[in-house]
């Protein structure tokens, strides 16, 4: 089972083989993965002339690193080796990932099943939930993306977490483990459901050891009942051989909430999509992300509200520190439908370029078909303001203490919609690490 | 039927005031387009070969090229075989002066309200009128000519001054631009052309009047503008045509060019026939329209109104290479009933300390479709480059719809970028705090509309903008409800 990575043909060439290892004819997983490969086949993968990844030629970049076996690579982590990369928070549930792959063994569950289901996203969890089997690699957006459908097609055992009616959940990290010791191409997949009136909240950080080129296509999904809110939040500081194409897709119902954070620091190519549907009344989306990137970093951040229906609230604010060669993409739309009457629709991306071989391109786009709304996006690009480096140097601080002061003062606006003081000390840590 | 809908209803019933057509005999090359007709052309313009190659090459080059569709609007595919490339007034021999000028055409004019003797007379604009494609006569050419300036049509340039044809022409956009301006380069018939001399300030306003008046024709006209080294010039261009049920095509190229210290000012006042009020007929404009700032200190400000055409597809854009220099855009794009507007600008910044400014407002009513599209980059090289972008939408009803792409690329960490984009419609209170003082709420939407414009309007020279303003409230008296 060696496939090249350079061609959709190849990279399905031995799909079939790969799926009768793994699974029965009768499977109904099966059934999903085969629409999902033949969804992926129908996309293919971005051209040089996608608009989509216009500034990202990522198929190039898989071309040109990669000569990948799409097998699960086993790896010698123990499970006290994930532990001790574990946050201090006693009170929550620790899920590890490694290579893509959902380790129920070496995670740490304690919700009762009662509140918070998390299990294997396999056949049996399939079977089980209806939700689940109707909304899988269904939910808004995730049919567009060739590697949201590649993803479908290749992902083994991802996780279903599923927070059941109006419970308050606690607090559930996902850790991603890539053993990068060789070239490795993995699928990891989550899926999150928020029925009526849940809470629910996720964060997920990836750990890469080794050398070598990975590639991870990443895909959560998330549908959030009527009244439920649903809580993601994503720490991207990978190394400099990683490349990785994420995607966060949700799908609101009337009076509920989600949230989504993203913060990337470092990476070889990190490619995001974050794609919300507010598919109801009275809904709240926020996305929140900070890009702060220095060496040859490229990452490129892809999001789209669409406002289907009235009364609804969105905001979204991106923000960048690009230093040395790094290259920042941002591309945020918003659609407000005709019949989204009354939407308030709020989109804002700010950039500081530290040198003049970084990069940014931006695209802040809005489509409106309904006139009764709200709507505004802002973008700025910018350098440090020299006024107020002054200010603080003509009081005693030296220069590049003044200019650390001043970017993290506006790096940490992007922090606002993260509630775990962990996580937020953690991110805090690495903002000023790199301004040092 | 409350007194809005009823408003709403006259307004949107209202029919196109330049919608009629004169006949006088027009000198057509047959539909279609292959190289003969081409030759037809060149032959009939009496070119030398030098031109007639261009064209050859810019055809060749635009069969090979496929037709952009990635606006964002829809039309039915244009049959390019079917329009006929070149229609001209029949004239029988060329007119030495206004009083020669076939009175037919000279009442055309008349009826557009841009009568060419009363212009002379009163205005002291002078005027290149472009018919069907082909510049019928040219104003005030003497008094311009004794400060050196040459105000012609585009023939009569490669006839009498081909060696500055020759060095400018495409030299902005090139023949093979992109598919329309291809096309252009290819059967272009006629168009106008400017030369400013150094340091010379050209004393008057110089405008040229489009319309196209025969069925089934394309109109592809050619400006091209030179400012030499420290001279300003400010220049009009206005356009009509009848009502039809067809869709015609108008597919022009502009190119400007200012050297050092120069100035230019490009207004435009585009109200081609829309179509009728179910979307039938109306022009498609495809149109390129690109200025360089070659020179240290020189600029180009592009002002538009935008209020015709079934189709809209257009970017004034500036190239901002000379140190210091500037790129301006103005623009108001209405659109109402199924008018579908995809404009906007790209702003190049390669030069120091160069500088950039868009304001665009958009306004959508019935069921069109308004998009802005633009592009800010700013180079590698273009230290403390500053650009400042604003665009503001309308919408008036929820059938419309108003869109924004701007794409901004910046490669330089000493560069200034600002974007901002509002999307709303005309506030309750707005209208209420206006009737409160006892205006009624028609002369209030009038009046915040033309407020929501004026920062564009004000760009515009007088002559103009009195126009424009005619035409927004045309287009906007009573669409809240």
């Amino acid at each position: 089972m060696s496939e090249v990575l350079t061609t959709e043909d190849q990279l399905l060439a031995n799909f079939e083989g790969w799926l009768n290892q793994r699974f029965e004819a009768s499977s109904s997983l099966r059934a999903i993965k085969e629409a999902g490969a033949e969804n992926f086949k129908k996309l293919g993968l971005p051209s040089r002339k996608s608009e989509a990844y216009k500034y990202t030629p990522i198929t190039k970049v898989i071309e040109k690193n990669f000569d990948l076996d799409i097998a699960e690579s086993p790896s010698d982590l123990t499970k006290s080796d994930c532990e001790a990369k574990f946050y201090q928070d006693a009170d929550a549930n620790h899920l590890v990932f490694i290579n893509g792959v959902f380790v129920e063994d070496y995670s740490k569950i304690i919700s009762a099943s009662s509140e918070l289901t998390i299990k294997v996203l396999d056949d049996q969890a399939i079977n089980e939930h209806v939700e689940l089997k109707s909304n899988l690699g269904q939910v808004n957006g995730s049919q567009v993306d060739p590697f949201a459908a590649l993803n479908l097609a290749y992902f083994n055992q991802g996780v279903f977490i599923k927070a059941e009616k109006n419970t308050d959940n606690k607090n559930t990290y996902i850790y991603q483990f890539i053993d990068g010791s060789k070239q490795t191409v993995l699928f990891p997949r989550v899926f999150v459901y928020g029925a009526a009136g849940s809470r629910t909240t996720v964060y997920e950080k990836t750990f890469i050891s080794g050398e070598e080129n990975s590639l991870n296509i990443s895909i959560v999904e998330s549908m959030v009942e009527a009244n439920a809110e649903v809580r993601f939040t994503k720490l991207q500081n990978y190394t400099n051989k990683a490349y990785a194409i994420e995607g966060v897709y949700a799908h609101q119902d009337k009076d509920s909430r989600f949230y989504t954070n993203t913060f990337s620091f470092k990476g070889a190519v990190v490619r995001n999509n974050v794609y919300i549907n507010i598919d109801a009344e009275n809904c709240e989306g926020h996305m929140n992300g900070l890009y702060q990137l220095s060496g040859k970093t490229h990452v490129d951040t892809n999001t789209s509200v669409d406002h289907l229906k009235p009364h609804s609230y969105s905001n979204e604010l991106y923000k960048g520190i690009l230093d040395e060669n790094s290259r920042g993409v941002f591309n945020g739309k918003i659609y407000v439908r005709p019949d989204a009457q009354k939407t308030n629709a709020f989109q804002s991306n700010n950039n500081i370029l530290l040198t003049d071989t970084a990069t940014i391109n931006t695209k802040p786009q809005l489509e409106i078909w309904a006139d009764d709304v709200q709507c505004s996006h802002g973008c700025t690009t910018g350098q440090m303001d020299e006024e107020a480096i002054f200010y603080l140097r003509s009081r005693g601080i030296e220069k590049t203490n003044a200019k650390a002061l001043l970017l993290n003062a506006f790096a940490n606006e992007a922090l606002n919609e993260l509630q775990n003081d962990l996580v937020k000390e953690e991110i805090e840590g690495i903002i000023l690490n790199k301004l040092k | 039927m409350s007194k809005d809908d009823q408003i709403l209803e006259e307004f949107t019933s209202k029919e196109y005031e330049h919608g009629w057509s004169v006949d006088f005999e027009a000198d057509e090359a047959p539909a279609g387009i292959n190289e003969d007709i081409i030759r037809f052309i060149s032959a009939k313009k009496e070119e030398p070969q030098w031109l007639l190659d261009w064209r050859l090459k810019a055809f060749k080059k635009w069969t090979e090229m496929k037709e952009p569709r990635w606006p964002n609007v829809k039309y039915p595919d244009i049959d390019y075989q079917g329009v006929k490339y070149y229609s001209a007034p029949k004239q029988d021999k060329k007119p030495k002066s206004l009083d020669e000028v076939d009175p037919e055409l000279l009442k055309t004019f008349e009826r557009l309200g841009i009568s060419l003797t009363e212009q002379k007379r009163l205005t002291g604009v002078a005027v290149d009128a472009v018919i069907d494609s082909v510049s019928v006569a040219t104003t005030f050419k003497e008094t311009l000519s004794e400060l050196g300036i040459i105000f012609c049509s585009f023939s009569e340039a490669v006839q009498e001054h081909p060696e500055l044809v020759k060095k400018y022409l495409g030299s902005v956009v090139p023949a093979t631009d992109n598919y329309f301006a291809a096309l252009n380069s290819a059967v272009f018939s006629d168009g106008s052309f400017c030369y400013i001399p150094s340091g010379v300030r050209c004393p008057m306003e110089l405008s040229t009047y489009f319309r196209i008046n025969a069925a089934n024709t394309g109109q592809f006209e050619r400006t091209l503008i030179v400012a030499e080294e420290g001279s300003y010039v400010s220049y009009l261009e206005g356009c009509t045509a009848p009502q039809r049920d067809e869709n015609q095509l108008h597919a022009a190229v502009v190119e400007i060019y200012a050297a050092k210290d120069a100035e230019v000012k490009y207004s435009t006042v585009q109200n081609w026939y829309p179509g009728d009020k179910n979307g039938k007929g109306g022009i498609y404009n495809f149109v390129t329209k690109r200025g360089i700032c070659d020179g240290d200190n020189s600029k180009i400000s592009w002002t538009q109104v935008e209020t015709g055409s079934a189709v809209t597809w257009k970017y004034p854009s500036c190239i901002l290479k000379g140190d210091n220099s500037q790129g301006e855009f103005y623009s108001v794009a209405v659109t109402n009933n199924y008018q579908q507007a995809d404009t906007g600008t790209k702003m190049i910044h390669i030069g120091k300390n160069t500088k950039s400014r868009i304001v665009s407002k958009g306004i959508s009513a019935g069921k069109s479709q308004n998009s802005y599209r633009g592009q800010v980059h700013i180079m590698k090289r273009a230290e403390n480059a500053r650009n400042f972008s604003q665009c503001d939408s309308l919408l008036m009803g929820d059938k419309c719809g108003a869109h924004t792409f701007p794409y901004i690329d910046v490669e330089n960490n000493s560069a200034q970028v600002e974007h901002e984009a509002t999307t709303s419609k005309i506030g309750e209170d707005q209208i209420f705090y206006c009737q409160q003082r006892g205006i009624d709420e028609e002369s209030a939407v009038a009046l915040i509309v033309n407020g929501f414009a004026k920062e564009v309007m004000s760009k515009l020279p007088m002559e103009f903008a009195v126009e424009a303003q005619k035409l927004l409230a045309l287009t906007l008296e009573g669409s809240v409800g």
